[in-house]
């Protein structure tokens, strides 16, 4: 090569440029080598959050159901969706409603986003729930994961409320009295204060509804309160939680999968409980890539034949999921609108005003006892949860579902003894009515004790606890338990939106309420 | 670092592989899928849809039409484009012409929908550009498709209004038409005066379509005539038991319930089948049914269709009626607010037993009372209506219409309803029908026993009423007092006014009460005794025996000497001179009716010639022989001399002053002419009557003839209607205050509101109740009850002096004038025994009104209650205890308010006691000592003695 070769002319500097800009990007060719491949995953902010390379059983659609993914491809479609709908939008009483009537009738795609963006938001909250209910089954939550599972806890809290706080944002009669649905369950510790007579200095509840809407009941102040918090404050909030949730995924070992027991049976794990101390922890640490990791080496006992490199094949599925649910989305923002009743009028409250479908199961409980339904459920829910690592410390193998066939066993007969009490719950109070019915006179003390809500609770518990007798297995009494409370979740969800109408009363169809 | 390659490891990576080939296939379909499905979106709403084809076709149109070169350029001008009118003082955001593009291109007029033009050519006066469409038509302005613009979208709340029912939008913007506009507003045009004929009136408002103009019109008079604001508050005003109607006409269809309804499910037949049939719509509903043709209620839709809300708040423009500057009468503000529930003539009505859970205030069975019966209206009085109107009467559906009570109605429009309601009575009998009608005592006896004896008692011995038998009542009451104390009743005492009885029934009820002091003497007899015959067994007929009677019967008036006092001088000789004996006769024994000289009917023939003879003792020479003809003097004249001369003592209508009253019927009956000449002209000593023949001292010579013009003048006097009352007592109130409270306050109370003495600062009382009348009561006492002479006599308790009685009277009248205020309005009745009054409430009124005299709230399943309210604090302000009585003596005629009073053959008679017993345990309940004292006034009598 001579010298006049070598040195470019304009021409050829032109025509290398977009190539330049591509290499100056990417900062490699295209990945051939394993090692060219492992190298693009860490070179690049967004893919090296996974591992350069993954077990093949990663790749395998039941070991995740891809739900994790598609939550979060979710959330994507709802950020680039609610960004475009934040330009329209005006967060006042007078302008919204009018604001998305515009959105609806003249902004060039403007009813599509906005349908994408409602079916997605529901989207994504029934695939936290179902995302959570994969990791718990397959046992992921077990030591190291723990924290994870902590973290997963506060994804889904945010995105309830995300989607809780998106709700009131039309500003139409189904959202205003949606919120003041929601706000009333918030303010539920009245009833016990109330019971107690001690509302007048101690009014916690009231304190809550106070907060979260700015006033009394639902107005100017609340608006802008729920417009802050779900485009800002929430959101920001989510991508913090997540990214961490995502670190953790990786530093607790990657995909939760059978025999990747802890090399070391008693140490650090179930059977001490108590983490080692420094000094005993320090032999056992490597310093791995970037960080002090468990045990001797980063991907520890992975066999290379077992594991494949995330470039292309996971990236791919990875791919897959995403413009699947892109494509579900738009198709549902497509085919169905989403609701806009009418303007919203304080004075006219809806008959029933029920709020958004997740919380259905909460207020089907809070008409039987608003502080039990309100506050004392979902709090021993939202806490039992979160416990379930740290009180279920037991050894089993992880990424099994239900941990083998006991499991499945509790799991069925868990289904069908939840189905049954929680349908019982329901049914009787519909058919026979309660206490309040008996005896008008009760005090209301005794109902919040004695409330199909708490005997549900109850009878749930005593279930798990039997189990726990029965096969002397804290994981089987987990699973009992949380099963239990899914189908009941589901069911009371269920009639709250189909079978309660007008006075939540109870009705077959929607076509045998009195017409309003 | 390499490693071996092991079988596992390539069948693991074929595994791989074949999955990886999978994915990108699956991978390339979904990706194709989308990005089709976003192309088909795109197309979809940026080239198809509804308004672009519309407009397109538009566009042909415009091309197909176009003739002159500049409309071919319009056409080609035209662009497919989202199209809008932006009023932003109108709310108005109206994209319809982006399909209804040739609204106002009058080229269109036959061209098919949606490109026509508007018909008609109402909108030339409404320019689209600056109006809108959805001010008139409604619908969703916003929308650019059917479904929406339209308003078929059911969360859409103001659905499109077309033909007739765009005429209940004009009120939008001309706010004449609301309920309270006046009649010369915009649609007034189409029906007032007299209807225009089409012609003109379309001269007069092009475009206007007369036959819907005249439906709302026509609602809006229904609404005012059938009593809609009964129950229904328009703009404050008006009840509450139905829903407001001030903004009835914003409401959404999601508002009303389609349940019942059989038609389309539009608010405007909703509207149309409620009004026709409001029970079968509203299950539950008080809307009374409502007599209306199909038409009316289809204009009364139209017109609630038409309340619309205004720019500015109701409470802004509460008063726009006077702004139409005739003041709405007593009548239309009765159909306007009352006549739902009590009758277009208030005869009353029962309205609809509601479901009690749903209005748990109202007692369940809602009787309204009737108004127009006798019984009500004589009991009640205009100033128990009044209150009640104003208050309200809490525990039934009758709220308090007062603007200060918050119902709207101003004081002087609660004033006109309740001169309307008054005006029910039955009508006063005519005076000439009183004035001839000659009683019949037996008869009257009969009219007595079955109206006044429960009362009064069977001997008119008194009872809850006053003793009607005593000789000085009969001798101080004339027969108008009688007459007129029956027909009016002594309002808020327990005195019903008895409007209902005949003239002649109220002769004979007169007559019947004078044959309880029959006359006693005869005239014949008298003057053959005063002039000197003795018949065997009339010796007593003496000067002597003259002097007894007369210190013990006239000279608490007339003095001890005849030297005059409260009444004349009789020891006047000229006087004496010229009064023949006849003249005296009938003085002494008909007395001076409504003038303060008793009818002395009871002495016997030698009494009265004795005391005649006792006056000639006064009288110095003889008699003055007088012609008995008639004098004839110019009446008019006569009018103008007595005006000048005689009406500054004797009154202007001589009705009495200073001097005593000449238009008097016994006294023309018995005084000739030419004494009257002979006093006009000489006076009459000893009295402030001066001879006018003289003149001097300040009066006037009157010439002979003018004398006979005014005795021709007060004779003339005899045919026409007396006034009766005279009132001129001119003592000073003050010291008459004082003098009251020392000797009167203890049986009449200290506001003479009455205690064991009946009331006296009754208003009703003191206007038919001359000064005679009372200083004459107060003189002679009334025999047979508690009250005493109060001057020197035998029965007297104390001594006042003529001067301070004078003084008592003026004290008296000045409440006439002004009605004293009390610190308490009511007095409990005597005897009260609330032990006793309760056992005869719980066994003869709780049945019907509930043991505590409500509803009892606690337990709905009691069927009992269903009579109004008595416990209740506005009731009891307003009824007066003499209202009670009356009521339950009584009953009320056409209610179930049976008469409890005996004799009166209702369920159970109660004695006086047992009713005061009972009146006493239902005033018991008041809490409430004192009341306004605007309402005071009246509300002083308090125990039914009926204050003479």
């Amino acid at each position: 090569m001579n010298e006049q070769q070598q040195q470019p002319g304009t021409w050829e500097h032109l025509r290398g440029t977009p190539k330049a800009f591509w290499d100056s990007m990417v900062r490699h060719g295209k990945p051939t080598t394993d090692r060219s491949r492992s190298q693009v995953v860490f070179t690049n902010l967004f893919l090296h959050l996974h591992p350069t390379r993954v077990h093949r059983r990663t790749l395998r659609f039941d070991a995740t159901m891809a739900l994790g993914l598609v939550t979060t491809a979710l959330f994507g479609v709802l950020t680039v969706t609610g960004v475009l709908l934040m330009v329209y939008y005006k967060p006042s009483v007078d302008l919204a409603y009018d604001s998305v009537k515009d959105l609806q009738f003249v902004v060039p795609s403007g009813n599509a986003i906005r349908n994408i963006h409602r079916w997605s938001a529901h989207l994504m909250v029934a695939a936290v729930i179902l995302h959570m209910c994969r990791v718990f089954y397959a046992g992921a939550y077990r030591k190291p994961r723990e924290f994870n599972w902590l973290l997963g806890m506060a994804l889904f809290v945010v995105t309830l409320g995300l989607s809780f706080t998106g709700y009131l944002l039309p500003w139409d009669q189904l959202a205003y009295w949606a919120i003041t649905v929601g706000a009333n369950i918030a303010a539920s510790p009245r009833e016990l204060t109330d019971a107690l007579g001690m509302t007048a200095w101690f009014d916690p509840g009231g304190f809550i509804k106070e907060v979260l809407l700015g006033a009394s009941t639902v107005g100017p102040e609340a608006l802008i309160r729920f417009y802050v918090l779900h485009v800002m404050v929430l959101p920001l909030a989510l991508t913090g939680i997540l990214g961490l949730h995502f670190w953790r995924i990786r530093k607790d070992g990657g995909l939760a999968r059978p025999g990747i027991a802890p090399t070391h049976a008693g140490k650090g794990a179930a059977v001490g409980g108590s983490a080692p101390t420094a000094a005993a922890a320090a032999p056992t640490k490597s310093y791995g890539l970037m960080a002090v990791v468990k045990d001797r080496k980063p991907a520890t006992n992975l066999d290379p034949a077992d594991t494949v490199p995330a470039w292309p094949y996971l990236f791919r599925v990875e791919l897959l999921f995403l413009v699947g649910t892109i494509l579900v989305c738009l198709l549902l923002g497509l085919a169905f609108d989403a609701p806009l009743k009418e303007l919203a009028n304080p004075s006219v409250p809806e008959n029933p005003a029920k709020a958004p479908w997740y919380f259905l199961g909460l207020q089907e409980l809070v008409s039987y006892s608003a502080f039990v339904g309100g506050v004392l459920i979902p709090g021993v829910v939202v806490v039992g949860l979160s416990l379930i690592p740290y009180i279920d410390r037991e050894q089993f193998e992880p990424g099994v579902y239900f941990s083998g066939p006991r499991g499945k066993r509790v799991a069925w007969h868990s289904l069908i003894f939840g189905g049954v009490v929680a349908t019982l719950s329901v049914a009787f109070p519909v058919t026979f009515g309660w206490l309040r019915n008996w005896w008008p006179g009760i005090p209301q003390l005794i109902i919040i004790a004695m409330n199909p809500g708490t005997l549900l609770t109850a009878a749930i518990m005593a279930w798990s606890i039997w189990v726990h007798r029965k096969t002397g297995s804290t994981r089987m009494a987990a699973i009992a338990l949380f099963t239990c409370f899914l189908v009941g979740f589901a069911i009371l969800t269920y009639v709250g939106t189909v079978h309660r109408g007008p006075n939540w009363d109870f009705y077959w169809t929607h076509s045998s309420w009195p017409v309003h | 670092m390499t490693h071996p390659r092991s079988p596992l490891a390539e069948r693991v990576k074929g595994e791989i592989l074949a999955k990886d080939h999978q994915v990108k296939l699956w991978l390339l379909i979904l990706s194709v899928v989308t990005l089709l499905v976003l192309a088909l979106a795109a197309i979809n709403e940026n080239m198809l849809g509804e308004w672009r084809s519309h407009q397109r076709s538009y566009r042909t149109l415009l091309h197909e039409r176009a003739v002159a070169d500049w409309e071919k350029e319009l056409a080609d001008s035209f662009e497919v484009q989202l199209r809008q009118i932006v009023v932003p003082e109108l709310g108005a955001f109206d994209r319809c012409v982006t399909c209804h593009t040739g609204i106002d291109n009058p080229a269109m007029a036959d061209a098919p929908h949606p490109h026509r033009t508007h018909p008609g050519d109402l909108h030339e006066w409404h320019d689209v550009e600056k109006v809108g469409c959805t001010v008139c038509h409604d619908g969703q302005g916003r929308g650019i498709n059917r479904w929406a613009a339209h308003g078929e979208d059911p969360h859409w709340e103001a659905p499109l209004r077309t033909g007739a029912e765009v005429y209940a939008n004009c009120s939008r913007c001309h706010m004449e038409n609301d309920l309270y506009g006046g009649e010369a507003d915009l649609f007034s045009r189409a029906e007032f005066p007299s209807p225009l004929d089409e012609g003109e009136l379309r001269a007069s408002i092009p475009g206007f379509d007369t036959a819907s103009a005249r439906k709302v019109v026509r609602g809006k008079r229904l609404t005012l005539r059938e009593g809609c604001l009964g129950c229904h508050a328009y703009r404050g005003r008006g009840g509450s038991l139905g829903p407001d109607l001030t903004t009835i006409g914003d409401e959404s269809p999601h508002h009303f319930s389609f349940a019942h309804i059989e038609g389309e499910r539009t608010v405007r037949q909703w509207m149309l089948e409620h009004f026709l049939e409001p029970e079968r719509v509203s299950p539950n509903t008080l809307m009374p049914e409502v007599e209306l043709a199909e038409e009316e209620a289809e204009n009364l839709a139209l017109y609630m269709m038409s309340l619309h809300r205004k720019g500015l708040p109701a409470t802004y423009t509460p008063d726009s009626d006077r702004r139409s500057g005739t003041p709405v009468g007593g009548r239309e503000l009765y159909a306007m607010y009352c006549k739902a529930c009590h009758g277009s003539d208030g005869q009353g009505s029962t309205l609809r037993m509601p479901d009690e859970q749903l209005v748990a205030e109202v007692p369940p069975d809602l009787m309204v009372p009737s108004l127009n019966n006798p019984d009500t209206l004589s009991i009640a009085g205009e100033d128990y209506l009044t209150s009640i109107l104003e208050q309200g009467r809490p525990g039934t559906t009758m709220i308090a219409w007062g603007s200060a009570a918050g119902g709207g109605l101003r004081p002087e429009e609660v004033a006109r309803v309740v001169d309307y309601v008054a005006s029910w009575q039955p009508p006063h009998p005519r005076a000439q029908d009183l004035a001839s009608a000659v009683g019949e005592a037996e008869l009257g006896r009969f009219v007595y026993e079955r109206n006044c004896a429960s009362c009064h008692g069977w001997y008119a011995e008194g009872g809850i009423g006053v003793s009607l038998n005593t000789p000085s009542f009969h001798a101080l009451a004339s027969d108008r007092f009688l007459q007129e104390t029956i027909l009016e009743g002594r309002p808020t005492s327990g005195m019903p006014g008895w409007r209902q009885l005949s003239a002649q029934h109220i002769a004979d009820v007169v007559a019947w009460l004078r044959d309880w002091h029959p006359l006693d003497n005869d005239e014949r007899e008298v003057l053959s005794l005063a002039a000197g015959q003795r018949p065997a067994g009339s010796e007593r007929a003496t000067a002597d025996f003259g002097r007894l009677i007369y210190s013990e019967r006239c000279a608490v008036c007339h003095g001890g000497d005849g030297e005059g006092a409260i009444a004349p001088t009789l020891a006047s000789p000229d006087f004496l001179a010229l009064a023949s004996d006849a003249y005296l006769n009938t003085a002494i024994v008909d007395g001076r009716p409504g003038a303060g000289m008793p009818t002395w009917r009871g002495l016997a023939s030698a009494d009265v010639a004795s005391v005649i003879l006792f006056l000639r003792s006064w009288q110095e020479g003889p008699s003055r022989r007088l012609p008995t003809t008639p004098i004839a003097g110019d009446i008019d004249d006569g009018a103008e001399v007595f005006a000048g001369n005689c009406s500054g003592c004797h009154g202007e209508h001589a009705e009495g002053g200073v001097g005593p009253q000449l238009n008097n019927p016994v006294f023309l009956a018995s005084v000739s002419d030419a004494m009257m000449r002979a006093w006009v002209l000489d006076g009459r000593s000893g009295t402030a009557m001066r001879g006018f023949a003289r003149g001097g001292g300040g009066m006037t010579e009157l010439d002979p003839a003018a004398v006979d013009d005014v005795v021709s003048w007060i004779r003339a006097l005899e045919g026409q209607p007396r006034v009766e009352v005279s009132k001129n007592a001119a003592g000073n109130a003050g010291s008459g205050a004082v003098v009251f409270e020392q000797s009167c306050s203890g049986c009449h109370g200290v506001h003479g509101q009455g205690d064991t003495g009946p009331a006296l600062a009754n208003g009703d009382f003191l206007e038919l109740a001359s000064d005679g009348f009372l200083l004459g009561t107060m003189s002679l006492g009334r025999d047979g009850t508690e009250m005493r002479p109060v001057r020197a006599s035998a029965q007297s308790i104390v001594d006042l002096t003529v001067e301070q009685l004078e003084d008592v009277v003026t004290h008296l009248r000045v409440w006439e004038e002004s009605p004293p205020t009390m610190a308490q309005s009511h007095r409990y009745v005597v005897p009260w025994d609330l032990e006793r009054g309760e056992q005869l409430f719980v066994s003869n009124c709780a049945g019907c009104h509930g043991e505590q005299g409500r509803p009892d709230f606690d337990e709905p399943g009691k069927a009992s209650a269903w009579a109004p309210a008595l416990n209740n604090q506005g009731f009891l302000a307003s009824a007066t205890d003499g209202f009670l009585q009356a009521t339950i003596i009584n009953g009320r005629a056409e209610t179930a308010m049976r008469a409890f009073g005996d004799g009166t053959q209702g369920l159970v008679d109660l004695s006086d006691d047992d009713v005061n017993h009972v009146v006493s345990y239902i005033r018991s309940w008041s809490r409430q000592p004192d009341v306004p004292t605007t309402i005071l006034s009246t509300r002083t009598s308090s125990d039914g003695h009926a204050a003479e």
